[in-house]
């Protein structure tokens, strides 16, 4: 209700006592009504109170956002490493493949080691009598320093198998 | 509207006065007519508000999300192709390519100085492909991580970058006839990558996400991933140093016999799996070296074997009782069949052979006799049953069947040709799963190159086996053995024999067909096949040699590879030689004295029986003498 309007109820209300009151702009307050002022100033509280809110609310939309982005970057980031793993373990799988290759391992071995293969090879079998038996010399496969393997092709053989006919050091055989 | 009190009470109801002309009815008008044009413009405004907004959202809303999806396609990782221990012999690695959009690239001479020295081509080369007219060209194919990395740390306008992953083989030349090859598109071209490639090459996967104008996925935007599904990994029978072992071997062979290639297969003989498989070629022209054969020849080269096909004819003799081992014949250098000569490979007095006898020195008149016996359907029939005439089963792309002249073909002389290995086409495959079915037992026994796939948890699932059956008795084959042995000991294959063990092997030298008909002269195909140790068979291995020259006899060119490869073999799988035993009593003894017939070049000194086998039948040599490695004539 407006203040005039409340005013023409009073004069009603009134009768004759009220409306000298009317006229003069007064008006009879009730107990639990509240002054303007204090109404203005709830309603200036009750205000802030929902921008306060919707503040806090937005704010708490913007922290969201900045951590799902946060996240979305790191999944990202987890992502492409994983993959980068999975790649260099390819590439370790091939790295350890090549360091076993067999060219390598033999041409490593004469080269650099300067080892040979045995003559012989010597089984002991338990329970068999006499002397070991001697096995066919192992092949000796070469490889010669100047036509390297991998160059697209095998190299050629180097001569005859080892001549050395030294009996020692057989390997026993289970 | 407020008016100055003028006095005139306003009362009821204004009945307005007459027209004013300021500030009455003429603005009044306007300003409804203004506000009129606004409300029809707001009005418009709005259905075309509602009708983007609410109407026609989603079609909007397409359009803008279309410009920001992108679907990049994950490559797939290739299986890998591992030996039967899991050594890796071929494998992929992912690597970056590098292309550029040369719309986009701003300054074409400067990129191309800074990209030129990291990639490492030519800096005006480059500038030509940067200023190209197109929006795509490569720069450079499947680069390393490091090189990737710094070209996209200049980030420069224009270059992207796709995955693209790359084949690798540790050992350029192992196995190389077998394995195949890989082509741009990450598919198999040739070989086990060409025939296994579904299973290696597994299904690429998907990745829809939204980006932004320079490429950066937006986050929070929802994305969509399927990942890649992994090709599982290809396990193989082989063995990857006895693979080596036998190209080594094999490639010394055709250089110093100077042929034109070979094959070399070995195989567990009860299970039938492939440990070895070289294929070489020698080299032609400019380039001296033995490679590795484009094909897997020894599926898909036919030859006709010659002699090694004896070994189908006896056993099937034996088995069908129409000889027995010491059955004898009066076995003459030549005889006459349908107005053509037959005759031994040797020229040698009319002896009084026995089966063994004829087997070791490689009789063709012995064989013609025996033959004879047999006749052309049981011939034919056994030689089927071994195998011969069908494919192995391996799939290998071009794999032969071969061709075995059904009896209805035969000449008047296919009794003689046929059973000694000419006039027949077949593979050395299928003539080592012949001996590998005497070394059996008598059971033919599949051959197999895969043993199985690998999944990315490293769990086996075993390929399937094929199905066994029997050829010929158990006692015919022990019976074969015993006579295989003795070509060893004394007859054409004494250059097959290993030091320690017994091996049972025949030798086979054949003619070339000739295109035109008939036989080219001169050239001649070298087989040796075989099995060890007799008692207890378990490696069986072939080798081939194509047209070696001068020598050409499968007992001097051939049989020293068996021996080395064999030899290998026996230390590599840990096979110790094991105790003497004659196997088949009823086999007499092959006549040492008559070595002079069979394959051996004129002018050689005859074959003696060598020591060397004793030392496993009891009698040991004496301590400190050195068992010499080899008893054949003329050869190291």
């Amino acid at each position: 209700m407006t203040a005039p309007q409340r005013e023409q109820r009073a004069t009603r209300t009134r009768g004759a006592a009220g409306v000298g009151v009317g006229r003069a702009g007064l008006r009879l307050v009730l107990p639990d009504e509240l002054s303007p002022a204090t109404r203005r100033r709830r309603a200036r509280f009750l205000l802030a109170g929902v921008w306060l809110v919707s503040a806090v609310a937005l704010l708490g939309v913007v922290a969201a956002h900045v951590v799902l982005a946060q996240q979305a970057f790191r999944m990202d980031k987890l992502q492409s490493k994983a993959t980068s793993e999975q790649a260099r373990n390819q590439a370790l799988r091939l790295q350890v493949a090549e360091l076993e290759a067999p060219s390598r391992i033999v041409a490593e071995a004469q080269q650099r080691l300067g080892m040979v293969t045995p003559p012989t090879v010597a089984y002991l079998v338990p329970g068999r009598s006499g002397p070991p038996v001697r096995s066919q010399p192992a092949p000796t496969t070469t490889t010669t320093t100047t036509t390297a393997v991998g160059k697209g092709g095998y190299p050629p053989r180097s001569g005859s198998s080892a001549t050395s006919s030294n009996p020692a050091a057989g390997t026993s055989h289970p | 509207m407020r008016r100055p009190a003028t006095g005139r009470p306003r009362g009821g109801g204004a009945r307005g006065g007459g027209r004013r002309r300021v500030g009455g009815h003429l603005p009044r008008r306007r300003l409804l007519a203004l506000l009129t044009v606004l409300g029809c413009v707001f009005a418009v405004l709005v259905v075309r508000l509602v009708d983007v907004q609410a109407l026609q959202a989603g079609r909007y809303a397409a359009y803008g999300l279309s410009e920001r999806l992108h679907t990049v396609t994950l490559a797939p990782q290739r299986g890998a192709i591992v030996d039967r221990s899991g050594n890796v012999l071929a494998i992929s690695v992912p690597m970056t390519t590098i292309y550029a959009d040369p719309k986009l690239v701003t300054d074409p001479a400067g990129e191309a100085r800074q990209l030129a020295p990291i990639l490492g081509v030519d800096q005006t080369k480059l500038q030509g492909q940067l200023s190209q007219p197109s929006q795509f060209v490569y720069l450079a194919h499947t680069v390393t991580d490091q090189v990737a990395g710094q070209v996209k740390a200049l980030r420069l306008p224009g270059i992207a970058y796709l995955d693209e992953p790359k084949r690798y083989r540790p050992d350029a030349n192992l196995a190389g006839s077998i394995l195949g090859t890989v082509g741009f598109d990450g598919h198999g071209l040739s070989g086990l990558e060409y025939q296994y490639d579904s299973k290696l090459a597994g299904h690429p996967g998907r990745l829809l996400v939204e980006e932004g104008i320079g490429g950066q996925p937006i986050p929070g935007t929802p994305q969509e991933r399927q990942p890649s599904t992994p090709g599982l990994d290809l396990e193989l029978t082989i063995d990857r140093s006895l693979q080596f072992e036998a190209e080594q071997a094999l490639a010394g062979e055709v250089i110093s016999a100077h042929a034109q290639g070979g094959t070399a297969v070995v195989m567990d003989s009860h299970t039938g799996d492939i440990l070895a498989l070289a294929n070489v070629v020698a080299g032609s022209g400019s380039n001296p070296q033995v490679t590795p054969a484009a094909a897997d020849l020894a599926l898909t080269q036919v030859y006709e074997p010659g002699s090694v096909m004896k070994g189908v004819t006896l056993s099937a003799a034996l088995q069908e009782e129409v000889v027995a081992p010491s059955t004898r014949f009066t076995v003459p250098y030549s005889t006459v069949l349908d107005g053509s000569v037959i005759h031994d490979a040797e020229n040698h007095p009319t002896e009084y052979w026995s089966v063994p006898d004829i087997l070791a020195y490689s009789s063709n008149v012995g064989t013609l006799q025996i033959s004879q016996r047999l006749g052309p359907s049981r011939i034919y029939r056994y030689m089927r049953a071994f195998g011969l005439g069908s494919a192995t089963g391996l799939g290998v792309p071009g794999e032969s069947a071969g061709l075995v002249p059904a009896p209805s073909k035969w000449w008047g002389t296919s009794i003689a040709t046929v059973p000694i290995g000419q006039g027949v086409a077949v593979t050395p495959m299928q003539i080592l799963d012949v001996y590998n079915t005497i070394a059996n037992g008598g059971v033919f026994v599949p051959p197999r190159l895969v043993k199985g796939w690998v999944d990315p948890s490293q769990k086996l699932t075993r390929a399937a086996t094929a199905s066994t059956h029997r050829v010929i008795s158990s006692t015919t084959a022990r019976r074969m053995t015993a006579m295989l042995e003795d070509v060893v000991k004394y007859g054409t294959g004494t250059a097959g024999a290993v030091t320690g063990y017994d091996v049972a092997g025949k030798t086979g030298t054949s003619q070339v067909p000739s295109p035109r008909g008939g036989y080219t002269s001169g050239a001649y195909m070298a087989t040796f096949a075989g099995f060890l140790p007799a008692e207890d068979p378990q490696i069986t291995a072939i080798v081939v040699l194509d047209r070696p020259q001068p020598v050409f006899f499968g007992g001097l060119v051939a049989a020293p590879v068996f021996s080395q490869i064999a030899a290998y073999a026996m230390r590599e799988l840990k096979i110790p030689p094991p105790a003497g035993v004659n196997l088949a009593p009823d086999v007499p003894q092959v006549d040492a004295s008559a070595a002079q017939g069979g394959e051996q070049p004129p002018g050689a000194a005859p074959v003696v029986a060598a020591p060397t086998p004793d030392a496993v039948q009891g009698t040991a040599p004496s301590p400190g003498t050195t068992v010499p490695a080899s008893t054949a004539p003329g050869k190291p």
